[in-house]
């Protein structure tokens, strides 16, 4: 067992060596791999449609964005004076990070893989249990607010550096922003209207949630989500109209980027073997 | 006869790349805005109406793929985002009302405004308009290997023609007939011929100069993504 772990270990050192040289020697091949990464994972197409106040910036920063989700548990919600009806959702998406770390360290392919991760029960945690609340004393999230040294600096860039690890960062930065807006809109109203109860000014906020979702499944399925919301809503017919318009155009979107940037890479590379081998080796 | 295709839509001013500058040299591409005004909102409808199509430069095209290839964040998959500013009146705009961020790995988030719903019409001509753009240009994404291939061998055929001619210029005053035919023919000729050769290299010449575009495309040296850039253009139209 030990042996098998060295091996392992030598490799995820090997595999982190031939990536760094990719990335200053052969950029297309690093490219490449990071393209391979993105389409393995591809299992459906999901088309999100939202109602919000106000449109917000386009940057992301993927050290600010993960710097203001770790900070995220129960008492930094409480102790900000996040509305208590967003809690769950936002501490969904801190879990939801934890877990991406998790995974990482679990793949033996990663260059973040660490064995304790299957080995400690405690580490585990966020694997095997569902209702696991992340704090304080139960993150195993490298602590971006005070690194200890260089080393901490550099677990962090190597996470920011995974382009998985990007892509969920991403996602949850965009719905944490929305959160962010939904908190301000509610604190206005409640500010507007002193003695209205919690449940009312929830139900009297209607913006910056996703109302509708419809999820295309590679295998054909299609599941169409919406929010319980929807059925008050003054507008309901029109998100729902412009939803399915969404659906369509994003279909289509989607179909147009990714058959640009698969094809661009089949062109550049001999068609066939060579394209199949280089995107297996992604993983 | 054959109808011809309407011509392209104009609206190149209204399109505008949303930039950041990372140092003095550098900028990267993180978004692309749509300003349109109701003028434009009318002309957008009439062209999906009548299957016009967007007319997009080389350059534009080829900002649009460094967009893509070139992510802010090195190792980020392309997310691209799209935003739809609208002006009612000259006093009135200046917001985003329709924005959509498309990820390669198949997350796609559609945000409208609030205030937008109030005006239901204008809704649904905002997010039309706002689909439309981006359709066109998501579908004109792909390099047109032929039409770089036409132009080749066109250019192969200048160059001859202008060779012919530039060596018999000493003898101008005494042409001979017979050699200036026979530059004619080899200047019409030639080309044809070498068509069909080109016709079954240019795979791997253009297998070989994507390649090195790509390569300097991502990388990390300005003037290399400056010239991969300008062959990227050149590869279409």
């Amino acid at each position: 067992m030990a042996n098998r772990n060295n091996t392992t270990a030598i490799t995820a050192a090997e595999r982190t060596e031939i990536e760094l040289s990719d990335r200053t020697r052969d950029p297309f091949n690093n490219f490449i791999r990071s393209l391979g990464d993105v389409l393995v994972d591809i299992t459906a197409l999901e088309v999100n449609t939202m109602v919000v106040e106000r449109i917000t910036g386009d940057k992301f920063n993927p050290w600010e964005t993960y710097r203001d989700v770790y900070m995220v548990d129960r008492a930094y919600l409480e102790q900000r004076n996040v509305h208590p009806s967003l809690h769950n959702q936002y501490l969904s998406l801190r879990r939801t990070l934890e877990l991406d770390y998790a995974l990482l360290c679990a793949d033996a392919n990663s260059s973040l893989f660490n064995p304790a991760m299957l080995h400690n029960p405690a580490e585990r945690q966020v694997l095997t249990n569902p209702d696991l609340e992340i704090s304080a004393a139960t993150t195993h999230l490298p602590d971006p607010l005070h690194p200890t040294d260089a080393d901490s600096l550099r677990i962090i860039q190597q996470l920011l550096d995974s382009s998985q690890f990007l892509r969920n960062l991403r996602k949850v930065g965009e719905l944490k922003a929305c959160l962010d807006n939904r908190d301000r809109s509610l604190a206005r109203m409640e500010q507007a209207h002193p003695g209205s109860s919690s449940q009312a000014i929830v139900r009297e906020v209607r913006t910056d949630m996703i109302y509708a979702q419809t999820v295309i499944q590679l295998d054909g399925d299609i599941i169409n989500r919406y929010s319980q919301e929807i059925l008050d809503h003054p507008h309901r017919e029109l998100i729902l109209q412009i939803h399915t318009e969404s659906v369509a155009s994003g279909e289509r979107q989607w179909r147009g980027l990714l058959g640009f940037v698969v094809n661009l890479v089949q062109d550049a590379l001999e068609r066939g073997s060579q394209a199949v081998a280089l995107l297996r080796s992604a993983r | 006869m054959l109808a011809s295709p309407p011509p392209a839509l104009h609206l190149e001013s209204s399109i505008r790349f949303v930039k950041e500058r990372l140092s003095r040299q550098r900028t990267a591409i993180c978004g692309l805005n749509f300003h349109i005004d109701a003028a434009e909102l009318a002309q957008i409808e009439a062209a999906r109406d009548r299957g016009q199509s967007l007319y997009l430069s080389a350059r534009f095209l080829s900002d649009l793929r460094a967009y893509i290839l070139f992510p802010r964040w090195g190792t980020a998959p392309p997310t691209l985002t799209f935003s739809t500013y609208y002006y009612a009146s000259a006093e009135v705009g200046g917001e985003p009302l329709v924005r959509s961020s498309i990820a390669i790995d198949g997350d796609v988030l559609h945000q409208i405004c609030d205030r937008c719903l109030a005006d239901p019409e204008l809704a649904l001509s905002l997010t039309g308009a706002h689909y439309w753009l981006i359709d066109q240009l998501l579908s004109r994404l792909r390099l047109e290997a032929q039409a770089a291939l036409d132009r080749l061998t066109r250019s192969l055929a200048i160059a001859i023609f202008l060779i012919c001619a530039l060596s018999q210029f000493p003898q101008w005053r005494q042409l001979n007939w017979l050699s200036m035919l026979g530059s004619a023919l080899l200047t019409w000729g030639l080309p044809k011929l070498a068509r069909p050769l080109l016709a079954r290299i240019w795979p791997q010449i253009q297998r070989w100069l994507l390649r090195q575009i790509l390569n300097g495309l991502l990388s990390n040296r300005d003037r290399l993504r400056r010239l991969a850039l300008a062959l990227l253009s050149r590869l279409d139209y």
